[in-house]
């Protein structure tokens, strides 16, 4: 009784709010707290909140986990991240437990092996708290295609957390982790982290390894942090990229991270920024973050890159095209849900029929549509090469200036069903999928407060290898 | 451009969905309207812009090869139907 008197004590006095990676290091190292009287301070935020918010959709056993991270501060081993809370999300496999995609295709599949970034931060010993609620199979914006059911904001519950990756930034925006993973495949990372007041980070593709993150859209897809400051993203970043043997993608070593993180030249893309469609105080947000920045000495020009209004249409009919070809492995004879019908096409059909939420199904039909004889060229192929071109205009541009920034979001986080038609859910990625469609890094950082209360965003995005860049002005955005 | 009701059924056996009929409604309005977005990219002059695809050996070398059944067992276990270390599948002829 007096011992867990105590421990509770201790757990009360841990500052989550205003945690980071580093204070919650020196605390570790120094004993101010252990490794379970900082995990048990997380745990109860979500006892508290989770069954109400629905960040997590399943808490792992954490025993092992607390004992080896403490282990390793008392044999003076730990790192950086060693007793770090992550909440991980659903489609990143950790060998032994199930990873679902929150799809009711793969609801009870258990991860035979574990994803590359997992073996990473393993070797870091971190704390795996959770497996976070995303949208079904990674496709939506806003968390609420999970079948098991919506996260929703912890600032506001009758609103969104954006997505698909709601459920990690849900979990650390209610202090149920420090930090999380998640997957950006056209914002998936970004605009969470924006409605949810967080930094998000999407790096450069190529640069984190894919192995083991179930697949959406391949030349779109990757794996990245949401924290609560830019350096907590940068330390998970630097603890997760590289090349690996496992992902033909990634890039070799000498390239990953390899620009300079100097910033002096900010580049505006203004006939985007002011387009129909963006709410009034974002556009005044992201003035007023411009001034301050000029203020500071950095030099603010006003970029021409044409095409990047054409990028959400690009990915509307490349990201369908892959998941279409990606989720037909989900067969109900190898893994995953299995429905009988009468002879083998009917048991694909019926298996994947009701495995597929109505989102997933809407996307690979258009896929199928899109990658069909007779219309393959006037889409598929022309979307490649549109491409190609935007890909072009941001190479040009980066010759000229060191970042391009917008704000993330086009309008604060939204109300449960306010969008039921598909085009306007996806409007709301507007700003974030260029970056994909590129493959350049772009990271979220908040700043500012709409009149409704939620939080605004502003987004840097940098040349390929440049996320030193996002990290440098990002901490300076951060301070404004 | 819109899509009939007869070519979303099609697209519907092509990707090995079942789509009832209240469905094919349903999705023929979405897809059109995601179309009618889309054809956006028909307008852009892309010239003569070549789409480069990075080709590259990436095959490792065939050494160290995993023991023969080393995962087996676990693989087999997310089979729904399996026999004899095989994965049962519906008569297909």
């Amino acid at each position: 009784m007096g011992l867990s008197r105590l421990i509770r004590f201790s757990n009360m006095s841990i500052d989550l709010k205003n945690m980071t990676i580093k204070k919650a290091h020196t605390a570790l190292s120094a004993g101010d707290f252990s490794v379970r009287g900082l995990v048990d301070a997380y745990l109860e935020n979500i006892k508290e909140k989770n069954e109400d918010i629905n960040a997590y959709i399943e808490l792992f056993d954490l025993d092992d986990q607390i004992n080896e991270a403490q282990a390793r501060f008392e044999a003076g081993t730990a790192t950086e991240l060693t007793g770090i809370p992550f909440a991980m999300k659903d489609n990143i496999l950790i060998k032994g437990q199930i990873a679902s995609a929150a799809s009711g295709i793969l609801k009870n599949y258990t991860a035979v092996y574990d994803s590359t970034v997992i073996k990473m931060l393993k070797k870091e010993a971190v704390i795996f708290i959770g497996r976070a609620n995303m949208d079904d199979a990674a496709m939506g914006s806003s968390t609420e295609t999970s079948v098991y059911g919506p996260t929703k904001n912890p600032l506001d519950p009758t609103r969104v957390p954006g997505g698909s990756s709601g459920g990690s930034a849900a979990a650390v925006a209610m202090n149920g982790a420090l930090v999380a993973l998640g997957s950006d495949t056209g914002g998936s990372i970004r605009q969470p982290a924006g409605y949810c007041a967080l930094v998000g980070l999407k790096p450069t593709y190529g640069t984190v390894s894919r192995y083991g993150l179930i697949a959406m859209a391949s030349s779109l897809d990757v794996i990245g942090p949401l924290t609560k400051t830019v350096e907590d993203a940068k330390i998970v970043y630097d603890a997760i990229k590289g090349n690996d043997p496992m992902d033909s993608t990634t890039m070799p070593e000498d390239k990953i991270s390899s620009i300079s993180s100097e910033v002096k030249k900010i580049g505006v893309p203004r006939s985007f920024v002011d387009m129909d469609g963006v709410d009034p105080e974002v556009k005044s947000n992201f003035e007023k973050t411009l001034k301050s920045l000029e203020e500071k000495g950095y030099e603010i020009v006003d970029i021409s890159v044409p095409l990047i209004e054409y990028s959400l249409a690009v990915y509307y009919i490349l990201m369908p095209a892959e998941a279409s070809t990606n989720l037909s492995r989900y067969d109900g004879i190898r893994f995953g849900l299995s429905v009988q019908g009468e002879g083998v096409d009917d048991s694909y059909k019926k298996t994947r029929g009701q495995g597929f939420g109505k989102e997933v199904q809407r996307r690979i039909l258009l896929g199928t549509y899109v990658l069909s004889h007779g219309y393959y060229d006037a889409y598929y192929n022309k979307a490649q090469k549109v491409r190609a071109k935007i890909t072009e205009e941001f190479k040009k541009v980066f010759e000229d200036v060191d970042v391009i920034l917008t704000p993330t979001t086009p309008a604060p986080a939204f109300k449960f069903g306010e969008k039921s038609d598909p085009i306007s859910m996806y409007l709301s990625d507007i700003f974030t999928v260029p970056a994909n469609i590129a493959g350049v890094p772009a990271i979220s950082i908040p700043k500012g407060v709409h009149s409704n209360g939620m939080p605004l965003d502003i987004q840097i995005t940098a040349s390929h290898f440049a996320e030193e860049k996002l990290f440098s002005l990002g901490k300076e955005i951060e301070t404004l | 451009m819109s899509i009939s009701n007869d070519e979303v059924k099609k697209l519907g056996d092509l990707s090995r969905i079942s789509v009832t009929d209240d469905q094919v409604e349903e999705f023929k309005g979405d897809l059109d309207a995601i179309l009618a977005y889309v054809d956006q990219i028909q307008s852009v002059d892309v010239g003569d812009v070549e789409v480069e695809y990075l080709i590259k050996n990436v095959v490792r070398e065939d050494e160290n090869p995993s023991q023969p059944g080393e995962f087996t067992k676990d693989i087999l276990k997310e089979a729904p139907d399996t026999q004899d270390g095989f994965i049962k599948v519906n008569k297909i002829l």
